[in-house]
């Protein structure tokens, strides 16, 4: 079920990846692609799975770690431009985004304020959704990906 | 059953300018100095000191500190921005620093200079190398560039989208976009009629520079100088752009809406945009 959002991220041509970085050597010496999503928060990506690390707490979460549930995002129809002629519209439900006519199972959890985890896949798929900039990073099996997420009109 | 209450959905909040999309600052070269050694014939200091300050000045000279921001388009390309605060004329200092190659290029703008025009930024590039641990310096630099001419980038600041033109070495013109990344047709405001309506009638042109720093990446340099004689005020704006990702960075120097000072940082998603249309029609502002 995920696999074609997955499929969808992994296909595109010249997509926008985030770069890399280095600011955690021993992460990236490891084999992790370092993703940086603000100033203290990374998502660290790679074949062995993915983990969010937040370096204002020198705490992390993977896959399997337990998140307390966020509805904050449930409603919302958002567009994830993730290459230049490539955009996934999504809308987020409580346990779910629905993806081209699929749903497709996740958990949505805040991580702090307007920064929002969203995995499933059994771990594949990782989304971290910066709510104030609108920005997203994430990783799909093993790969990292992001862009930017255009607001769409709620009711349409 | 869904909850079909209304409540508040995610809405970004204000930013400055063009900088909602701007990604997150960058601290990877905290505790680094760098000697750049640029071709204006003096050597210079840049040094790291933490997250928000940095020290800058020549290597004969006293040091002083600035509040700087890091961004990065490419993993090891960096695009470091200051005002050097204190100095007169009002002077915006910024480095593309490529440690790949350990060469920068500089982008001293002033802004003051102009007896007729007080706002109009005066860009000063200047190209040069970054010291090398084993003490060498390299002689190459990065380079003006025609790769661009003829190409069209519609670039999405998030509150702002736009075409750049790269119309010629030496210029840029600007429009905006009929359609959006995947071909959906913008929708037909009063505010969309009156701007093509005004395109129509003349070109927006103005100075700009393109540099070549590596494969895909490139330096704009755009300069508000039309703006600035018809409206008083103008910008430097200074975009470091990936290519390969289709990322830009960049920073805007002068003034704002309100005629306050500015110099702030940005980001923006690119696609190339078919703009052969404007690329065709001669200049209304510049006889060449």
């Amino acid at each position: 079920m995920a696999g074609s959002l997955i499929g969808r991220l992994l296909a595109a041509e010249r997509p926008f990846t985030p770069f890399e970085s280095l600011e955690l050597p021993e992460e990236t010496r490891r084999g992790a692609y370092a993703v940086k999503c603000e100033e203290d928060a990374f998502l660290l990506v790679g074949k062995d799975g993915w983990r969010f690390f937040d370096a204002a707490k020198g705490s992390a979460i993977t896959a399997s770690d337990p998140l307390p549930p966020s509805d904050a995002l449930t409603g919302w129809r958002a567009e994830l431009a993730f290459a230049p002629e490539e955009i996934a519209v999504c809308v987020f439900k409580k346990d779910a985004i629905l993806f081209e006519g699929e749903r497709l199972p996740v958990r949505i959890g805040a991580l702090r304020p307007g920064l929002f985890l969203v995995s499933g896949a059994e771990g594949k798929l990782v989304l971290i959704l910066d709510t104030d900039r609108f920005l997203f990073y994430g990783g799909a099996d093993g790969a990292p990906v992001g862009g930017y997420v255009k607001n769409m009109p709620q009711d349409s | 059953m869904e909850n079909t209450v209304k409540k508040e959905l995610p809405k970004p909040p204000v930013f400055e300018g063009m900088s909602q999309y701007r990604p997150p600052l960058c601290f990877e070269l905290v505790g680094q100095k760098l000697e750049l050694c640029l071709d204006d014939g003096y050597e210079y200091e840049l040094f790291f000191k933490d997250r928000k300050v940095l020290t800058f000045g020549r290597e004969d000279e006293e040091k002083k500190e600035y509040a700087y921001d890091c961004l990065k388009p490419e993993d090891v390309t960096y695009f470091v921005n200051f005002e050097m605060t204190g100095v007169t004329p009002r002077t915006g200092a910024t480095f593309v620093l490529d440690m790949e190659q350990s060469l920068v290029t500089a982008n001293f703008t002033t802004i003051g200079v102009n007896p007729k025009y007080p706002k109009m930024p005066r860009p000063h590039i200047i190209f040069g190398a970054i010291r090398k641990e084993d003490g060498t310096v390299p002689t190459i630099r990065h380079g003006y560039t025609a790769d661009l001419v003829g190409k069209a980038i519609h670039w999405q600041y998030g509150t702002l989208a736009v075409v750049h033109v790269y119309s010629s070495e030496r210029y840029y013109r600007l429009t905006i976009a009929k359609e959006d990344f995947i071909g959906r047709e913008i929708p037909d405001t009063e505010e969309f009629r009156e701007r093509r309506r005004r395109e129509m009638m003349r070109l927006y042109e103005e100075p700009g520079d393109y540099i070549k720093i590596k494969e895909g990446i490139y330096i704009f340099n755009a300069n508000e100088e039309l703006a600035c004689r018809e409206r008083g005020q103008g910008n430097n704006l200074f975009f470091l752009m990936n290519l390969n990702r289709m990322h830009d960075v960049g920073r805007s120097f002068g003034h704002n809406g309100e005629g306050k000072p500015e110099n702030y940082t940005y980001g923006a998603f690119g696609n190339y945009y078919d703009a052969s249309e404007l690329l065709a029609r001669d200049s209304t502002e510049y006889i060449r």
